[in-house]
């Protein structure tokens, strides 16, 4: 089962990218625990990618590929601005306190938790940059 | 999204996907009625199954807001996934957290 779509990063495109989830989530037969990383990778991820990928003025194209071959779910984010690969981002500091505690970075790094694998390629020919979450099923059930 | 005074505490339920659009329709509200009551507020999650980062952030802007004023933003009725997104974040130990809303109401009474 295969599922992709690209949009405009912009907030319409993010619109478009939860109907596109719903979309996966009704032909797709996921575990709960990969519906929930599927909306939430798309959304921490193209929220970050409008935010900090496409930063200037100009916006660009957010591809977004999902995947489910024996029980494991991949969802392929791309995106054609600035590379960064977010698993060298620094994980939030979750001991503050109240009055200090960051907000940003929460997203991704929920993302990472959640997920098994999180791979990052960026494609200096195409400047396409490609992130790859990848969860598996619940030990037994593949 | 609900609201309704039980006492002196302001219960908000909130609906059951709190993703970036719903947020976009929530958040000011959320921040108006917390705003606006200047006191105790119970969030009544038992309806939510997805929470994003947002709305970490929208809960914790309003505990914010809300405690320098003396009042508080206490939680009830997380569902387990939305629960596990709390751990992992550890916004477990920013909030007071409840099974259940009579017990999140109790807790405002002693």
């Amino acid at each position: 089962m295969h599922q992709s779509i690209e949009v405009v990063a912009n907030d319409a495109g993010l619109m478009e990218l939860m109907r596109f989830v719903d979309d996966v989530e009704r032909y797709f037969s996921l575990e709960h625990e990969q519906e929930y990383l599927l909306r939430l990778s798309i959304e921490e991820i193209a929220t970050n990618i409008m935010k900090y990928s496409y930063s200037g003025p100009a916006s660009g194209p957010i591809r977004v590929e999902c995947d489910a071959t024996n029980g494991v779910l991949q969802v392929r984010i791309c995106d054609c601005g600035a590379p960064f690969d977010p698993n060298d981002a620094p994980r939030p500091d979750l001991t503050a306190d109240l009055a200090h505690r960051p907000v940003g970075g929460l997203g991704l790094f929920l993302v990472r938790e959640l997920s098994d694998e999180l791979r990052y390629h960026h494609d200096p020919a195409t400047r396409w940059n490609e992130l790859t979450i990848v969860k598996r099923p619940e030990a037994g059930d593949a | 999204m609900k609201q309704e005074h039980i006492g002196d505490v302001l219960v908000i339920t909130l609906p059951a996907r709190l993703d970036a659009a719903a947020l976009a329709d929530v958040e000011p509200v959320f921040n108006a009625i917390i705003n606006a009551h200047q006191g105790k507020v119970l969030v009544d999650m038992a309806e939510v199954g997805f929470a994003a980062s947002l709305a970490l952030r929208m809960l914790l802007m309003g505990l914010k807001s809300a405690q320098p004023l003396g009042g508080d933003v206490r939680l009830c009725s997380l569902q387990p996934p939305v629960a596990e997104i709390f751990r992992k974040s550890r916004f477990d130990t920013l909030f007071k957290i409840y099974p259940d809303r009579a017990a999140g109401l109790a807790s405002y009474a002693g």
